[in-house]
């Protein structure tokens, strides 16, 4: 195993880690860790406390993560791309839920909610917000993927039978195939089927659920939804392009220069890098979108209800009276299933099917590292 | 146009939506022609049962406030400038109000306190539609 899958290795887990550090600070103030809680009580030192605990428990998480990856580096190359992911996500999540029990204990004890109006809020207006689909990344993309195809075109009479359909981690071909259009477009038409996935989901998040609560102001909350939707939506145009650049990057290298390794080395990693870069624009943007949530000392005359028991473990929605399928996250960006509609109970357990298909790919499929192309 | 239901509250949720509505007429937040959200778009946004909010717009509609067709879905069908109410509906109405008026007066609230609040709820109304209406005219006054 190559020092770039160690690396790259390091660097999931640091992103992980620090996606889930910064979270408390991306939510409503009135959704400690989760917990639904008046705004008069935002404040209490309980909560203060529970959210540096979390953060604390985090920052171990991570070093677990990166001694599991340095531990089992050279003794099992494969385990060492899945097992600290996984620890970092499972320890994550356990911070999660040990940490918020502080804050539910308090506010039952305390009974926070004794004589606090609570509003459920709603825009009978017929909704404006909806976000434009990322037709100048999609077509951006659609282009890269194109530009590719035309090269594979030109290049197809002096490709080599059998052609290099894969190669490692060192860059060296290791897998061929006989020459075809399949063995030589195949990764292309991934590609276009990845861009497809992506645009049918920038659909989907223009005109996202939303849930208004009587403690924003509705202008600002019309404002912000509608930036949160055109950031979520050109993030999936953004990650089109990055996925077709590295597609077609990686297609054409392949064809033009097989005898290179250095360059597609290179090319992943710059790759990497550019992923990397396009996340963390995201974030930062998200942020300043939902600052003004905590931006707005003024409380106001009523809060949401608390709606806690509809959020098992902080994480899972299940609430049969709510016709929603897909809800705000309670702690995280984007959108989560209701288990309680039929629509989400199906969709949750396609999501499972497809999760665990993957984790068993991973580790039953013989040479997993090499399924790659 | 945003509005807040209270989900504690004893008067059922259909009622209040049915009533924030009409509020909104009368305020002049929502303007005869004015698109609706639909039965179900509304209810996925406040997280409630369809079947609440198709009861509320029902109401909405038997009192023709709102009509429904299959092509621009709800719309608001009249509001304060859309001429006079019918016979039927002041009638029904005044029965409404004989008991709220007795309400107050069972509990000793002075006339002239009744009439004063009628007359600062209608200005009220007035006022917000006058600010809401595009050429800052106001149309329908009730005099």
């Amino acid at each position: 195993m190559s020092q770039f899958v160690l690396w790259f290795s390091i660097a999931i887990i640091t992103l992980i880690a620090a996606l889930m550090f910064v979270m408390p600070a991306m939510v409503r103030p009135t959704l400690p860790l989760g917990v639904s809680v008046p705004q008069s009580r935002i404040a209490e030192p309980v909560v203060r406390t529970s959210v540096r605990r979390y953060r604390m428990a985090l920052a171990g998480a991570w070093i677990v993560g990166i001694a599991l990856t340095l531990l089992l580096y050279s003794p099992f190359p494969v385990a060492a791309s899945i097992v600290p992911v996984l620890a970092v996500l499972v320890l994550g999540a356990l911070a999660y839920v040990i940490s918020r029990t502080a804050i539910i204990r308090a506010k039952d004890d305390g009974n926070w909610y004794q004589g606090v109006s609570v509003r459920l809020t709603a825009d009978v207006s017929a909704d404006s917000a909806a976000a434009h689909p990322p037709f100048a990344w999609i077509i951006a993309a659609v282009v890269i993927l194109l530009a590719a195809t035309a090269i594979g075109v030109a290049a197809y009479p002096h490709l080599p039978d059998p052609t290099p359909i894969h190669w490692n981690d060192a860059g060296h071909a290791d897998g061929y195939a006989a020459k075809s259009v399949w063995s030589v477009f195949g990764s292309l038409m991934v590609g276009f089927g990845v861009i497809v996935l992506l645009f049918a989901c920038s659909f989907l998040v223009r005109l996202s659920p939303t849930r208004a609560t009587p403690t924003d102001d509705p202008a600002q909350q019309d404002r912000r939804t509608a930036l949160q939707r055109r950031l979520m939506s050109s993030l999936l145009g953004q990650l089109a392009v990055v996925i077709s650049i590295q597609i077609g990057c990686l297609a054409v290298a392949g064809w033009l220069a097989p005898g290179a390794p250095g360059l597609m080395v290179a090319g992943a990693i710059v790759l990497v890098v550019l992923l990397l870069v396009v996340l963390i624009v995201f974030v930062v943007r998200y942020r300043r979108a939902v600052a003004s949530w905590s931006a707005s000392p003024q409380t106001s005359r009523a809060d949401a209800p608390d709606d806690d028991r509809y959020w098992r473990g902080g994480m899972v929605y299940i609430n049969r009276n709510d016709p929603a399928v897909f809800v705000p996250k309670r702690f995280g960006v984007g959108w989560t299933v209701n288990l309680g509609s039929v629509g989400g109970i199906a969709l949750g357990i396609l999501l499972l099917v497809i999760v665990i298909a993957a984790i068993v790919t991973a580790i039953v499929a013989p040479g997993a590292g090499h399924q790659r192309s | 146009m945003q509005i807040e239901i209270d989900p504690l509250s004893e008067v059922p949720l259909y009622q209040q939506l049915r009533d924030r509505v009409v509020e909104a007429i009368a305020n002049g937040e929502l303007a005869p022609g004015e698109q609706l959200a639909s039965v179900r778009q509304l209810a996925v946004a406040f997280g409630i049962n369809v079947a609440t909010v198709s009861k509320g717009y029902e109401l909405l509609r038997r009192e023709g406030l709102i009509r429904t067709n299959q092509k621009s879905g709800s719309v608001v069908a009249r509001g304060p400038g859309s001429g006079p109410a019918s016979e039927e509906f002041f009638e029904e109405w005044a029965t409404r109000l004989r008991t709220l008026l007795a309400e107050a007066d069972a509990h000793g609230v002075h006339a002239d306190r009744i009439t004063r609040t009628t007359r600062e709820t209608l200005d009220g109304f007035a006022a917000a539609r006058a600010s809401h209406s595009p050429d800052g005219e106001d149309k329908g006054v009730l005099r």
